[in-house]
Order: C-alpha cells, then structure tokens, then sequence
C-alpha cells in the first residue's frame, strides 16, 4: 500500500474542506503568437482559518492567482473552486456575484476622497440588502473595532496612511468574508501600522474562519503566516507549512546527524520534507530495500525489527521525534533493518538527494575541509 | 439608504465644483441669451398683431410678411355673412413712410396703420377712442418708437409722405428689426395721404389684413372653417394666434436671423457638452481606483453607469439653476435697454432646461467608456 500523501498536512488534519482550491491550473496571458502561460499545473488548497502568504519575485504569477481567485479574471484551463463554486465556466454576471462574498485589500487604500471614513465603509454593506440602522450599527462597529471610533466621520485627506489602509480593512472586512485577498496591504505603511493591519487580519480569519491569502514582500509581517508558498515563473517552487516546519526543525536539531546546521539550513531541510502517512503493521521498509529515503517521525510508533538466523528480532521501537533510515544513505548501503508501523504512524521524509544536499552544504562540512587545508600550509 | 457617492465626488472639492458650475451656468446663459435675442426678434416682429382685439384675421394668400400683398375688400364683405362673424373692418398698413424728424431735417422711415377709429372695439384703448383722429392730418405716434424718430409730443407738428400732420396723442408699440417705430391714423387720413393725390395711390379696395371678431361663444377653429368654406381661396383665414405663429416662422425660416440666433444655441450646446465631458472626465480619472475596487467588491457596470450619469444630470441641474438666474438679470437689463420683448415663458424655461440636461447626459455617455473600460483586476 502506497502511503498517503499531503502536503498541508495542519489545516488538513482539522478535516474541513478547503475554501480555494486550485488543481491543475494554467493562465495564458495575450492571444495568438503572443500568448504567454503565466501559471502551471498550479495545485494548492486553503483552508478556513489559514493565513497564506504568497510570494515570489514580480511576474512570477502570484498576483495572477489571486486574480483568479478573487473571480477577477475567468479560468482558462484546470480547475479553481472558491466557496464550493467551480469558477470555471462561470459568467461574468456570476463572477460579480461571488466577489460579493470576498473581502478585497489592495496595495493602496482606494478610498473615495469625497466620502468619510464610515460612509466608504458602508459602500460595501450597500451591497447587501441590510437596513440603513444596521449597516451604520456594522460599520461603526469594525471601525471601533480598528480603533477609529474618533476618526469615522473624517474623510480620508485628513486620516493619516495607517488609518486609511485600517479603513480600507474595515471595508474588506465589514461583511465577515470568509475570504480575504490582499495584495501588499502593509507596503505604503510604517511598521507600527502594518503590524495593527496583519493582528487585525489574523484575528478575522480565527474570528470567521476565513482563509486570508496575502501577496506580500514585507518580511516583517511573514511570522502571521499559516503557510507560505513561493512562486517562481509560474509555478509553485515551494509550500511551507510554518508550523510543521518548526516543528520539523525542532526534531531535526535534536538528531545528531543534522546537529551542526544553522535554522536557515533547518528550514531548507525542513521545507523539503513531504508529509506521509502509514496505517497501523504497514512495513515502511524491509532489511535489504534500497534506501531512498530519511524519515522523521511526527505521530506514532514504529519497531525495527532485524532477520537472524534464529528469526526476525525485534531491536528497538521508536517513536515521535526519532529518525531513522540516514545509515542506508550516508554510506550508500541497502538497508540494514525492517521497519514497521506500530499504530497510525506520520512521517516527514527527506528523499536521498535532498538528504545528501543537505549534508554537503552543512556547516560543518565545510569546516572541516577548511581545517583541513589550513592544517596542511 | 445608500451612500451618496455621485453627490458626494461632486460637492467633495467646492472650489471645482464651483468653476464647474460656473462653466455650465455660462453655457446654459449663453443658450439663453440666444434664444432670448432670437425670440425677442420674433416675438416684437408680431407685436403690432397682438394688440389688436381680433379673434381672426384675413390675409392674401401669397402675402409674406417680407413682402405683403393686399387683397380685394370685396372679401370681408364675403366674410361678414357669416353667422359666426360679429364684425369685420380693414386695415392698412404702409410701411416705409417717410417720417420728418420734429426740430430737424431728416428722414426716417416709419410703418402707418391706417384704420377705421370708430370702430373702437377693436383697439386697445390707447389706440382709437379719440374723436380728434377724425381730423384731417391728425395722428397717433408710437411712444415707444426708437430715439432717433425724435420725441414728438401731442401738438408737435411735422410731416409724413410730405404731408403736414400733427401729433395728437402718443400709443405704445415698439420697434422691431422692420421698422424704427410707428404711427397711427383713422383711414381717411391715411388714403389722404398715401391715396390717388399721394406718390403711393393706394385705393380703399386693397385691404393689408381683415380684421374679424366672432359672435360670442363661437370657437375659433370652427369659424375659420366656415369662412374657408365662404371665402375664395385668394385669401387666408387664420386665428390671430396662428397668424403670429406663421409670421415667427417665416422670419426663423427664410432669414439669417434665426439661423443665427439657432447657430448660437447649438455652439453653446456644444461647448456645454464638452465642459461638462471634462469635469465628468476628470472627476472620473480622479477616482479610477476607487471606482475599479467598487467593481472589485462586487459592483456591477450598471451602478458606475448610474454615478456617473447622476453626477451629469445634478452638474446640468445646478448649472441650469446658476443660468436661469443670470438670464433674468440680463432680460431685464437688455428689455430697459432696447425695447426688444424678452420674455421668459415657462415653455422656453423648459426648452432650455432640456437642452442642459441632453447636453449633460450627453456628454456622461461620452465619459461612460472610461468607466466601462475599468478592469478591477488592474488594482492589483
């Protein structure tokens, strides 16, 4: 049996469905001769609660997913879901509609000049068929909630960045969407105000269970971030989990073998570690496979058993945390045990190549050699 | 209720709404004045008719008020069988006699209506009921000729045509782009001056207009088509009030008058539209981002359509308002000024507060495009 794969594997694990979900996308920009594929094969899932910050050098394409799947562009080819609606296919009186259930943050705040702060709040809950008590009674209440209760009926030539970017939040926010895309939202802001937009935003995707995808270069604001995923040309160069990357890191700096390497080099390690998963007596591998693979042990517990002459014997279980499987790949040898899951057991695998990467680009190694020429002139 | 947006981005920044206003408040004043010139041209070339109490009126056929033609008396007496008709006379008119200028040499050309003064009925009350209009030479002058006519008083004596006349009483008329003013006299005057004795040897068989008045309670339109019936078709009958109507329309028709004062309201109508388009133009252009995350949020074309075309109806709205002030005050000065009728009718009022609202939305549909072409994905 084939073991489960999941790349997201926190948000996965607390079993709801995703709310954006893109599979097999590709975007073309231009006609003709010159069309231009700008995304991939593009596969990511975000889940309610989840924070993902998207990055990547500009004219990687990370704008253009958000684009698509704010329902401001159609779907060209593969498949996008947003709030269980398939956006491929969708006209554009549809789209229109389920923008309406998005909350949209941009580099810029956008606001009308002529209009006060509430009443460019109250533009999006126009959109709705509320009352004219209760969409004042929302709007002053986000405001208040933003700390502007004192600047709502000031329009935005005197509010200062922060607080229009804070206005131009509680306009994103004032229908409790359970999606948030923003595109740079802290960029024209100091680091005070863009720390007050990020709290605000994280507090509302815990408060609503909204995914909030964020387009971002800021690094002061990555730490907010469920999930971090790297566009490069188009295509998804790499997914981390900030959590289980921590926690990764956290297991690998205890294992001897990766003892020596800096938190970046962790990190690096880390991020490329695929998530997999076995069910209770499945074998993970026999004594004399190849190996091919590093595991970590995330959940669970495994028992590693050796042939003898006198029959298989069991040598030690090991269990969340442990590491196994780096002897066969160091020294290039079949492997020397059985294992074999115990109960549901988690893994995090490094595959062979990335293994020796790691431990070539390792500190130490590269001390070593450089003592080593040192001692010699 | 929702937010006012267009009234808002209008009234934001009071300075340009201001100059806004102003710009079209001029165009829709300029309109006005156009208008005004061309209607205060027509509406005194038909003065004189309306002063008379006449129901209908009989004209020849093929008379034009560029080059009148007299017809045969003989059809009034057609007309006056009629059981509709309660009374008809006949009315002369020369124009371009020749005016003496009291305590002065010169010449100037007058317009004479000749007529019968006992026939009091049919003339206001400055104009007839005055036994001394019997006397030969006798003779009512307009008082509200033009300056240059001199100021004649009654007792002033002078000539017309070379004949002596004297002054015995002053009516109100007016000039008009036809004449410098008028003079008024009973008939037997009039032929004795410009009858078989005088250079003209006009005859009291050639009539100028038929003057009819109905029996009471008949309708107008239907005597006129009773007397269409009765008449030969040498001659019109017509209502006084369509007869206005058809003299305004001939002088807007076959002159350059009117083609001017009409040019003009149309080049004013252009120069609002194109104001109007680039304060709609700009206002949009200051808002683009703004207007794109409202489509980013969920707004559909249709509802910035709805902005911007507010936005031009109260542009054409408050413009007018600034306009139709300023076009009383310049009525009233250009009235004591010039003699000229200058009338606000409520029907020009909403010609023109048509025009600004055309000319407004007109020129919002131009601004659409710029709206419509908005892409919220390019907030990103």
């Amino acid at each position: 049996m084939e073991p489960q794969s999941n790349s997201t594997g926190r948000a996965a694990a607390n079993g709801k469905p995703p709310i954006v979900k893109f599979s097999g996308l590709n975007h073309y920009f231009g006609l003709g001769d010159a069309r231009r594929q700008v995304l991939y094969d593009v596969d990511l899932a975000m889940y309610p609660g989840e924070i993902v910050i998207m990055t990547g050098p500009s004219g990687s394409g990370k704008t253009t997913l958000l684009v698509l799947a704010g329902g401001l562009r159609t779907v060209q080819e593969g498949s996008l879901n947003v709030l269980a609606h398939e956006m491929r296919g969708l006209s554009v009186h549809e789209l229109v509609e389920i923008r309406r259930s998005i909350g949209f943050i941009f580099q810029f705040h956008n606001l009308f000049e002529s209009l006060t702060a509430i009443e460019n709040v109250q533009l999006a809950l126009d959109l709705h068929p509320y009352s004219t008590r209760e969409k004042r009674e929302r709007a002053v209440d986000i405001l208040t909630k933003l700390g502007l209760e004192h600047r709502m009926h000031y329009k935005p030539g005197s509010l200062s960045g922060g607080q229009k970017q804070r206005v131009a939040v509680a306009r994103a926010l004032v229908n409790k969407p359970r999606i948030i895309l923003a595109d740079e939202p802290t960029a024209a802001l100091d680091k005070e105000s863009g720390r007050i937009v990020v709290n605000l935003l994280q507090e509302h995707a815990r408060a609503a269970d909204a995914t909030i995808i964020l387009v971002t270069h800021d690094n002061r604001i990555l730490d907010v971030a469920d999930r971090i995923v790297t566009l490069i040309d188009g295509r998804i160069v790499s997914r981390v989990e900030v959590d289980e990357t921590n926690l990764i890191c956290e297991f690998l700096r205890k294992c001897s073998v990766f003892a020596n390497q800096s938190p970046s080099e962790l990190t690096e390690i880390a991020q490329k570690m695929a998530y997999e998963k076995y069910p209770p007596r499945e074998v993970i591998f026999h004594q004399d496979d190849p190996g091919d693979k590093f595991y970590l042990i995330r959940e669970g517990q495994v028992e590693v058993w050796i042939a003898g002459a006198d029959g298989d014997k069991l040598i030690r279980t090991m269990t969340k945390g442990d590491v196994f499987g780096e002897i066969a790949l160091l020294k290039d040898q079949p492997r020397s045990a059985t294992v074999r899951a115990v109960d549901e057991v988690e893994f995090y695998v490094l595959r062979r190549d990335d293994f020796r990467v790691a431990l070539e680009r390792s500190v130490s190694f590269r001390d070593q050699l450089l003592r080593t020429y040192a001692g010699r002139s | 209720m929702a937010t006012p947006v267009a009234w808002r981005n209008l009234t934001h920044n009071l300075r340009r709404l201001l100059l806004s206003l102003a710009g079209i408040g001029f165009v829709v004043l300029l309109m006005f004045m156009e208008m005004g010139f061309s209607n205060g041209c027509f509406d005194t070339a038909t003065r004189g008719y309306t002063l008379f109490n006449a129901d209908l009126v009989i004209v020849n056929r093929i008379s034009t008020p560029a080059s009148p033609q007299r017809f045969l008396r003989d059809r009034l007496y057609v007309a006056r069988r009629s059981p509709t008709v309660a009374n008809v006379i006949p009315m002369y008119v020369q124009v371009g006699a020749l005016w003496k200028i009291p305590g002065n040499a010169g010449l100037r050309r007058v317009r004479v209506f000749g007529y019968d003064t006992r026939q009091r009925s049919f003339w206001p009350e400055e104009f007839a009921p005055r036994d001394d209009l019997r006397q030969p030479g006798a003779v009512l002058f307009d008082s509200r000729s033009r300056a240059l006519l001199g100021k004649p008083a009654p007792g002033t004596v002078t000539e017309l045509n070379g004949r002596t006349i004297s002054v015995v009483g002053l009516a109100p008329m007016g000039a008009d782009l036809d004449t410098d003013g008028n003079v008024f006299l009973d008939q037997s005057t009039f032929f004795a001056i410009f009858g078989r004795n005088g250079k003209s040897r006009l005859t009291p068989l050639d009539v100028d207009y038929g003057l009819i008045q109905l029996r009471a309670g008949v309708d107008p339109k239907q005597a006129v088509e009773e007397l269409r019936k009765l008449l030969p078709n040498d001659v019109r009958v017509l209502t006084l009030s369509d007869y206005c109507d058809d003299v305004q329309m001939y002088w807007s028709r076959n002159t350059a008058v009117g083609f001017l004062f009409n040019m003009g309201v149309v080049v004013g109508f252009l120069i609002g539209m194109i104001v109007c388009y680039q304060i709609l133009f700009t206002d949009i252009s200051n808002n683009l981002l703004p207007f794109a995350t409202l489509k980013a949020m969920g707004y559909r074309t249709s509802y910035l359509v709805k902005l911007v075309l507010e936005q031009a109806t109260f542009l054409a709205l408050l413009g007018f308002v600034l306009g139709l002030i300023g076009a009383s005050f310049l009525y009233w000065i250009m009235e004591s000024q010039t003699g000229l009728t200058m009338a606000l009718t409520p029907l020009r009022i909403a010609t023109i507060l048509l025009l600004t609202l055309v000319m407004c939305l007109v020129a919002g549909l131009m601004a659409l495009y710029r709206v419509i072409r908005i892409d919220p994905a390019d907030c990103f």
